[in-house]
């Protein structure tokens, strides 16, 4: 998968694209270990993200208490919103 | 028509009493006749004695003068009054001239009025007539008393004796006397004494004969006609007087023997009538029973829906027996059943019942089939005094994936109906209702569209043939016809009745078959279980779904399900089968690893800020899916998930 990852002052913004299941979880969550110190606001924009499943989840309540909540997900698509709902995500994360 | 008895004896004693009396007269008359003779030589005895005796009171010189003389005359009454005393025709006196064989009468008297007057004249005093050497006459005149002398004459048939009396005559010449007794005269005495006892033998005969028979009829033909009579007019039906006989022993013993015997007779006809009610009310309760069964197994059953198509037979030997089939949809699927009691009849029947029921009634509350049978086989081992078994096979077809689930109870080995046909070989627990422990695991096997399988009991395999042979497992795989469940069910039926045509059917034959019908898309492979085969099964998910808003969510749940795998059982392989099928998308999942039940060890709902270290992912399937149901047949662990698109 590919992961577009921007980096503003202490803001930063994922954009990965296509699946993140099982096995492209390990690209996922190095893109969150790269993250410096000095970011302290992450947005994840799931536009381009068709699929999540549940390593994916797991990698996003890491990068969730990394960020120390302060993480953004904007436009997840209709199914992956399902998914946040599934797991009772959606009343945690700051979904927009 | 047989003569009676009695006539007949009467008869017998009459013609024997004739001829007694017969013999009686002839020995009688022999007897008498010689009796009268002596008699008549005693009496002329006597009569020289009393000839002697009066002699002596006369002057026989003066006797031999006249025959006008008084003494003459007077001697001469003495003498015919002796002839009355005795019997006796004549007496005579007479002196005997051996020398000139001249004899010389002096008088001749006769018993009767009219001889003596006659006589008197014929052989009158002197007269003379030639003694012609009479030797009777001359024994007398020898001194002795002569022998009887028989003769006839002018006089009539004559017993003579003669013999000399002392004459009171010094100068006298001999004098000689003779007695003449008529035979006739005899023979009349001797008649009449025959006579008398003739009559007085008949008599008393007659009486006797007459008191044998009186006896005899009453006592013996009597008693006999009464119980012949009572013999003729038996009824059992009726109660019967006591007869009552009097008579000798044996014949009281007959009657005795009678009475006994008609007590008897009454009471084992009370006893066959119970017997007969008995058994008329057992063999209608045969028949309740065998329509209950018929009931309960009907002989022949068709049914097909969604998924599967069935056909069986029940064929009972003559008596109510045990085998049963019986099938029926639960929570899983399709449950069929297939048994034999063991034994036949009412008891065999209940028993079928009641394991009938316990299968039906485990399998619809969903237990698999070897839990059902194990737990049937509980119930059964605690209330089973009569030992009886039952062998059984069970089995569950999934509908949707056909997969049939089964487990054998010490039940004849299925076979599976495809291109190829071959007998399973299940792993087979023991019999129902024998141990606490029948050891009766669940197997499966995977049906394709178009596949089936046959049970059947052995009324099947053990069918007998005119030569004695056994129908068979080798004759099932030759016979039976592959296609439809009807074709292979009644195809089998067939042959097999066929085969033992013109034997009595000696068991219960009974068959079931089952056919898997896919009623969707069905796709199936083998993945290596390795992190690539999640992308394949979310192809195979996404092909099936297309087009439904879902179709990710399925995917989703499907990935979880294969990552559980691969993350813990350590199967190499994972077997996937997945169905789309009325709007149901129904997959299965299959791996040879270490048991493991995602849904039973699913982790508590954790805090959000947990969710990192995993367990969410069966926490999503069970959301997603419709039902998730993991199983662990042998050594495999299947999960079957559906989903309704």
């Amino acid at each position: 998968m590919t992961i577009e990852k921007t980096v503003e002052g202490n803001k930063a913004v994922l954009r990965p694209e296509g699946w993140l299941d099982t096995q492209n979880a390990a690209e996922f969550g190095a893109a969150i270990d790269s993250l410096g110190e000095e970011i302290t606001e992450l947005t994840v924009d799931m536009e381009k993200l068709e699929y999540i499943s549940s390593a994916g989840l797991r990698l996003i309540v890491a990068a969730h208490k990394k960020m120390n909540g302060e993480m953004v997900i904007i436009n997840p698509s209709i199914e992956i919103l399902d998914v946040f709902r599934m797991t009772g995500f959606d009343k945690r994360l700051n979904i927009k | 028509m047989k003569n009676h008895a009695l006539r007949r004896i009467a008869l017998v004693s009459v013609i024997l009493l004739v001829l007694m009396l017969g013999v009686i007269v002839l020995v009688s008359t022999l007897y008498f006749r010689g009796f009268t003779a002596d008699n008549c030589a005693k009496d002329a005895q006597k009569l020289k004695t009393s000839i002697d005796e009066i002699l002596t009171y006369y002057d026989f010189s003066r006797v031999e003068r006249s025959a006008e003389d008084e003494d003459y005359m007077l001697l001469r009454e003495f003498l015919r009054y002796q002839c009355q005393q005795y019997g006796a025709k004549y007496i005579c006196l007479f002196h005997a001239d051996t020398d000139k064989d001249m004899m010389e009468y002096i008088m001749v008297s006769a018993g009767d009025d009219r001889d003596h007057e006659q006589i008197a004249d014929e052989r009158s005093l002197g007269t003379e007539i030639a003694l012609e050497k009479n030797q009777y006459i001359l024994q007398a005149a020898d001194g002795g008393f002569s022998e009887a002398e028989h003769f006839y004459n002018e006089f009539g048939d004559m017993i003579s004796y003669y013999f000399p009396v002392e004459a009171n005559d010094p100068d006298g010449r001999p004098l000689l006397a003779g007695v003449d007794f008529e035979v006739t005269e005899i023979n009349r005495k001797a008649l009449d004494y025959t006579l008398r006892i003739t009559v007085t033998a008949a008599g008393v005969l007659t009486l006797m004969l007459a008191a044998l028979l009186f006896v005899l009829r009453r006592k013996v033909f009597v008693p006999i006609k009464q119980i012949s009579m009572q013999m003729n007019s038996f009824d059992p039906e009726k109660e019967q007087p006591e007869l009552e006989i009097r008579s000798y022993r044996e014949i009281e013993e007959i009657g005795e023997s009678f009475n006994a015997m008609s007590k008897d007779i009454v009471r084992y006809i009370g006893d066959i009538r119970l017997m007969a009610d008995e058994r008329a009310r057992s063999s209608a309760e045969l028949n309740v029973a065998r329509s209950i069964q018929i009931g309960m197994v009907p002989k022949e059953h068709s049914e097909s829906g969604s998924g599967y198509e069935l056909r069986a037979f029940a064929f009972p030997a003559r008596e109510v027996g045990g085998d049963f089939y019986d099938c029926f949809m639960s929570g899983n699927g399709l449950c069929f059943v297939i048994a034999d009691v063991s034994g036949k009849g009412i008891a065999s029947a209940l028993f079928m019942a009641m394991t009938k029921n316990l299968i039906r009634e485990k399998l619809k509350a969903g237990l698999s089939p070897a839990e059902a049978l194990n737990s049937v086989n509980d119930e059964l081992c605690s209330q089973n005094p009569e030992g009886m078994f039952v062998t059984a096979f069970a089995a569950v077809l999934d509908t949707r994936t056909g997969e049939v689930r089964y487990a054998n109870a010490g039940h004849t080995r299925p076979l599976m109906l495809g291109s190829e046909k071959r007998f399973l070989v299940p792993d087979t627990g023991t019999a129902l209702g024998v141990f606490e422990d029948a050891g009766i695991v669940d197997e499966y096997l995977m049906l394709r569209d178009g596949e089936g399988m046959l049970i059947y009991t052995d009324g099947v395999t053990e069918a007998v043939s005119a030569g004695r042979e056994l129908f068979g497992e080798q004759r099932i795989i030759d016979e039976v016809r592959a296609g439809s469940a009807d074709e292979s069910a009644s195809s089998l039926t067939e042959a097999v009745k066929s085969f033992s045509e013109g034997c009595e059917q000696s068991d219960d034959l009974t068959l079931l078959t089952v056919y898997y019908r896919s009623t969707g898309v069905t796709e199936s492979m083998e993945l290596p279980a390795e992190p690539p085969a999640m992308r394949e099964i979310r192809s195979v998910v996404n092909r099936l779904a297309e087009g439904s808003e879902n179709r990710l969510r399925f995917c989703l749940a499907c990935e979880e399900t294969v990552q559980n795998i691969i993350d813990y059982s350590g199967s190499p392989t994972i077997a996937v089968t997945a169905v789309l099928a009325g709007g149901t998308l129904t997959v299965r999942l299959e791996d040879s690893g270490k048991p493991f039940d995602p849904v039973a060890n699913m982790p508590a709902e954790k805090d959000f800020d947990e969710c990192d270290s995993g367990g969410m992912g069966i926490r999503l399937v069970t959301q997603i899916a419709s039902s998730v149901v993991y199983s662990r047949i042998g050594d495999k662990n299947i999960l079957v998930m559906e989903f309704k698109l």
